[in-house]
């Protein structure tokens, strides 16, 4: 199992955000958890990529008990098997698409020729071959989310962690991208997990959750 | 009032950012207000004792005696339409004294009864002069060695005995240990003494107290109806004036400094509130987006600008009020002056207008492009609302930099000064550029091959290029004054260290008469020491230059520079002859003199001379030698090293033209290592020759010494203002940058680096820039202190390392942890940053 929650509480305050929540998930499978806006989802996502402690209960994502592990341990677990794709791209605007996408390689270790060539390769699968020394302001909303796509799935991680990855661009763009993410999930046998508030995404996972008044169903 | 409010709570809310500015705007304007301070404070003492200084309202002065008839056309022209109320004659001269134990070089005046007609003497108890007894500061007593009661002095073969102490004379301007202290006596002591012989160094005074001051149109017409170029007419303006002029250049240079200060906390200030204003665009956004008015929400801004600038200004003005106190209290010590006591309305007034006026130049362009803004832009993560490196973006700061440059030259106080530092401050700003962007290119090629941190801390240097530039320049400028001060003040002090320069002479003696020559020369023999460039000395004044008359309109507004060329053309100059060059001067173009002499003979003019006063290789010069004109064709430049302390003249004719002009003897005498040796010469020259005078050249050169160790002090601590205010811009720097770097900081954490690992990618970063900045303002101070030291005094050997070292080191050790602290919040961003809800 790539992801075993049990009795999973957080709180801010007196608020109540998750109230002992379950949710596990096989290697390769995918889910789609959805929810109204200030239900928690990003809240569980934080929890899952290791970005943000649980109150209570167990979190264990790709083999490790996430409560009980130390920052750097965590920050090696997200370099090495864990992939995270954001509403709102966040590129870092200094360096270029290659360099965006190059970075979680560099991050990890030394990078070789067959490094450079996964992130060229990659960018090249999300059509954006000839936009490699482009920088993000240059680059459209669409394209941002490509380099994001692309920059999650480099360092081949185990489980890819989706943040409303359609939730800044428009209609058309939006499918685009989420199509590109399904297809490259599916084609490299990643795990999924897609936090959104559109019900139609849920059609493209093997399950789709609904979290409300911290619960998911 | 709801805007003030408004305002007032979004400064609270952000206190650190408030406290920052402040702290770095005060800093900023702290130096420049202290300044201004003393230099109101120095002119008002200077301008309420002009009369004392003088002594009268009118004074005429000749190194000649003063005919009766050049007296009678003064007293006619001043009855026109004024009054002469009282009026004296009076003689200064300097002379050698004879104590207990040593002699000295002293500065007499006589004191005819009834003058000065301003200001009083203080003395330690009442006693008359007479022609057995003078008036003198005690420091004669000591410099003679006088013991206990011992209060008789001999100059002139005679004895005299001090009959009062001088604590103050009004005469007296700032003390600074003078070269030759003074002595008040008697017109009929003086004659008693018989020092007064042909060419002797005497001053013969005549002086009017009248009705009221003269003008400057009465002073000129005065002037013309004298017709007399060896007369000078003093007044209490002018004397007022010459006195200090060393402090007011000092004062100018310092302004300089502070300045560089301020335009250091402007570069914190535009970065500061880069960071306010970017921090604040959702903010301005919501403000919009609500209904609030373009204007309303500009002038929102406005009102928080102008709290800040009035905050800061004030906290500097402040500072430097509770602080100048104490500072005034050292360089009472130190000028031995009692300075007044003067609320500096002015400076305040100064301040304010620096402080406001450069905060909102700096401000405007940002709040301005807030103001033109659709609203959706500034919800948006990346606009053009980032982009600061616009050409428009530069034209907005068009004001800014004439508001610098006009300041730059009203510091200075002199065109020549202020142009050169504008043209330096250009030319370092786009050697620095230059210099910059061939860094981030070597830097951004480097990080295609460095490991992770080192590529990402590169990385961030050649891609934030304003930024890099800005840190650049503000730790170069600091580095450079630290360095370049310094170093300069130890260059000049081992010029001047005359226990390591055995060529230094150990005494200069002048007003040797012709018929001492030879007795003077043997006295020396016989005692085994040898006469340095003894030369020939002949009083004379420049009146044409190729048949233009040269004369000094004072009706005219001189710049600081065409002041001194004047003054220069009208003194009266010094003038020899000799075949060939002593080792402290060298020909820098034209030729030798020739071998005979032509229907003109040949004139050499020191370089810096000629140049002041625009003269060139083949002009032809007339001048007055005792009443009788004399031509001199130009024939070389040469560079005269002044300090060899050896006889050296602007003007040196060619031999065998001035021989019988009325003239005196300058010689130095060799490097003579004992004290005691030199203290018993002197006595022995006193004995044999009591018109000659001689001056210690050990004594005079401690006193320049002493004089540049404070100078050196005080563009020092300008210099560490400069480094303070610039560890404030390097942290506003760098805040600034680590606010734009959250999510970069929340970003890498998602990819997987640790803490430890973004430290490091920020660390290498700040210590790459600092390091090539540093070291770069290091080694331009150290060839900066070199051309100096070179070009003023020919000074070869390479300047001390220690401050090239020493600063550069400190720096890069201040900056890691400057940027640990700005940084501090960044990286404590959580990797859930972009995840909240």
């Amino acid at each position: 199992m790539i992801v075993d929650l049990k009795d999973v509480t957080k709180s801010y305050g007196d608020i109540s955000i998750l109230k002992k929540l379950n949710l596990s998930l096989d290697s390769g499978k995918s889910v789609t958890i959805l929810g109204h806006s200030g239900s928690g989802k990003s809240t569980l996502l934080s929890i899952l990529g290791g970005t943000l402690r649980a109150d209570g209960g167990e979190v264990n994502v790709l083999g490790n008990d996430l409560l009980n592990s130390n920052e750097d341990s965590l920050s090696i677990m997200r370099r090495k098997k864990l992939g995270m794709i954001f509403q709102h791209f966040h590129l870092i605007n200094h360096l270029n698409a290659y360099e965006n996408v190059l970075l979680p390689l560099e991050i990890d270790g030394d990078i070789g020729e067959e490094q450079k060539n996964r992130a060229k390769d990659l960018l090249s699968k999300v059509g954006l071959a000839d936009r490699l020394e482009h920088f993000p302001s240059q680059l459209s909303g669409g394209e941002k989310q490509r380099v994001a796509i692309a920059r999650a799935l480099v360092h081949n991680p185990d489980l890819i962690l989706a943040d409303e990855p359609s939730g800044s661009l428009d209609e058309e763009t939006g499918k685009e991208v989420m199509d590109l993410v399904f297809k490259l999930v599916e084609e490299q046998g990643k795990s999924l997990i897609l936090v959104t508030h559109n019900k139609e995404l849920g059609k493209f996972t093997d399950r789709v959750m609904t979290l409300d008044k911290g619960v998911l169903s | 009032m709801k805007l003030i409010t408004q305002a007032s709570k979004g400064l609270l809310y952000r206190k650190k950012f408030t406290l920052i500015f402040i702290i770095n705007l005060a800093l900023g304007l702290g130096g420049l207000v202290t300044l201004d301070y003393f230099k109101n404070v120095f002119d008002h003492l200077v301008s309420s004792r002009a009369k004392s200084l003088l002594g009268s309202d009118l004074e005429l002065q000749s190194r000649f005696p003063i005919a009766d008839k050049k007296i009678e056309i003064t007293r006619n022209f001043i009855s026109q339409k004024n009054k002469v109320i009282k009026e004296v004659e009076y003689k200064t001269l300097f002379t050698m004294a004879k104590g207990e134990e040593r002699t000295r070089l002293v500065s007499l005046q006589t004191i005819p009864k009834g003058f000065p007609f301003y200001g009083d003497f203080e003395f330690d108890k009442a006693s008359d002069l007479s022609e057995k007894i003078i008036h003198a500061y005690k420091d004669v007593l000591v410099l003679l060695g006088n013991k206990g009661d011992n209060k008789k002095i001999i100059f002139g073969e005679k004895e005299f005995e001090i009959g009062s102490i001088v604590l103050r004379d009004p005469q007296q301007t700032f003390g600074m240990g003078a070269a030759a202290p003074r002595i008040f006596l008697s017109p009929e002591a003086l004659e008693r003494a018989e020092l007064i012989r042909k060419g002797s160094t005497v001053r013969y005074r005549h002086a009017f107290k009248l009705e009221r001051e003269l003008t400057t149109d009465e002073i000129l017409t005065l002037k013309d109806e004298l017709n007399d170029i060896a007369i000078r007419i003093n007044t209490p303006e002018k004397s007022s004036e010459q006195v200090g002029r060393l402090l007011r250049y000092l004062n100018d240079f310092l302004g300089l400094v502070s300045l560089s200060a301020l335009l250091l906390a402007l570069i914190g200030i535009y970065y500061l509130f880069r960071a306010h204003i970017y921090s604040q665009r959702k903010t301005i956004g919501i403000y919009l987006a609500l209904g609030m008015k373009r204007k309303e929400v500009l002038n929102l801004y406005i009102i928080q600008t102008f709290l800040l600038a009035t905050l800061g200004t004030l906290f500097g003005i402040i500072s430097s009020l509770i602080l100048s106190p104490s500072l005034f209290n050292i360089l009472e010590k130190v000028l031995e002056v009692s300075l007044p006591s003067l609320f500096p309305w002015s400076s305040v007034g100064l301040g304010l207008f620096v402080g406001l006026s450069s905060v909102f130049l700096v401000a405007w362009p940002f709040l301005l492009k807030f103001y033109k803004q659709p609203p959706q832009n500034l919800f948006e993560e990346s606009t053009e609302v980032d982009n600061d490196n616009t050409v428009s973006n530069f034209k907005n700061y068009l004001p800014l930099l004439f508001f610098v440059v006009a300041f730059i030259f009203y510091l200075s106080n002199s065109l020549l000064v202020g142009s050169i530092f504008t043209a330096a401050l250009a030319v370092l700003l786009i050697s620095s550029f230059v210099f910059v962007r061939i860094l981030l290119i070597v830097l951004e090629k480097l990080s295609k091959n460095a490991s992770l941190e080192w590529s990402m801390g590169f990385k961030y240097i050649s891609r934030f290029k304003l930024n890099s530039f800005s840190v650049f320049v503000s730790l170069f400028f600091s580095t450079f004054l630290l360095v370049f001060i310094p170093s300069l003040n130890d260059t000049l002090q081992k010029e001047l260290d005359v226990n390591s320069n055995s060529s230094l002479p150990s005494f200069f003696m002048f007003d040797i008469q012709d018929e001492q020559k030879v007795e003077l020369e043997e006295f020396f023999e016989e005692k085994d020491y040898s006469l340095i460039a003894l030369s020939p000395m002949i009083r004379g004044r420049l009146l044409r230059k190729n048949g233009e008359k040269i004369s000094y309109d004072p009706s005219k507004k001189y710049s600081r520079e065409e002041e001194r060329a004047q003054r220069l053309r009208n003194r009266g100059i010094n003038i020899s002859f000799k075949e060939s060059l002593s080792d402290s001067e060298s020909i820098v173009s034209g030729k030798p003199f020739s071998k005979t002499i032509g229907e003109i003979p040949e004139v050499s003019v020191e370089v810096r001379y000629a140049e002041r006063l625009k003269i060139k290789l083949g002009d032809i010069i007339d001048f007055d030698i005792a009443g009788i004109e004399v031509q001199g064709k130009v024939v070389n430049f040469r560079k005269v090293r002044w300090t060899s302390f050896v006889p050296n003249f602007f003007l040196v004719f060619q031999p065998g033209f001035l021989e019988d002009a009325p003239k005196t003897w300058l010689a130095a005498v060799s490097n003579i290592a004992k004290e005691e040796v030199k203290s018993k010469l002197q006595i022995d020259l006193v004995d044999l020759f009591p018109n000659v005078s001689s001056i210690d050249v050990t004594r005079v050169v401690n006193r320049i010494r002493n004089l540049m160790t404070q100078m050196a002090f005080a563009l020092q601590a300008m210099a560490f203002l400069c480094f303070v205010v610039g560890i404030f811009v390097l942290f506003a720097l760098c805040r600034d940058l680590s606010l734009r770097k959250l999510k970069d900081v929340a970003l890498l954490k998602v990819v997987g680096m640790v803490s430890g690992q973004i430290r490091r990618v920020f660390v290498i970063e700040i210590l790459a820039l600092a390091f090539f900045s540093t070291m770069s303002a290091s080694i331009f101070g150290i060839l900066t202190t070199y051309i100096f030291g070179y070009v003023i005094f020919d000074y070869t050997s390479m300047p001390s390392l220690t401050m090239a070292v020493l600063v550069p080191v400190i720096i890069l050790f201040i900056c890691v942890i400057v940027s640990q602290f700005a940084y501090k919040k960044a990286l404590k961003t959580s990797a859930s940053f972009f995840l909240e809800d």
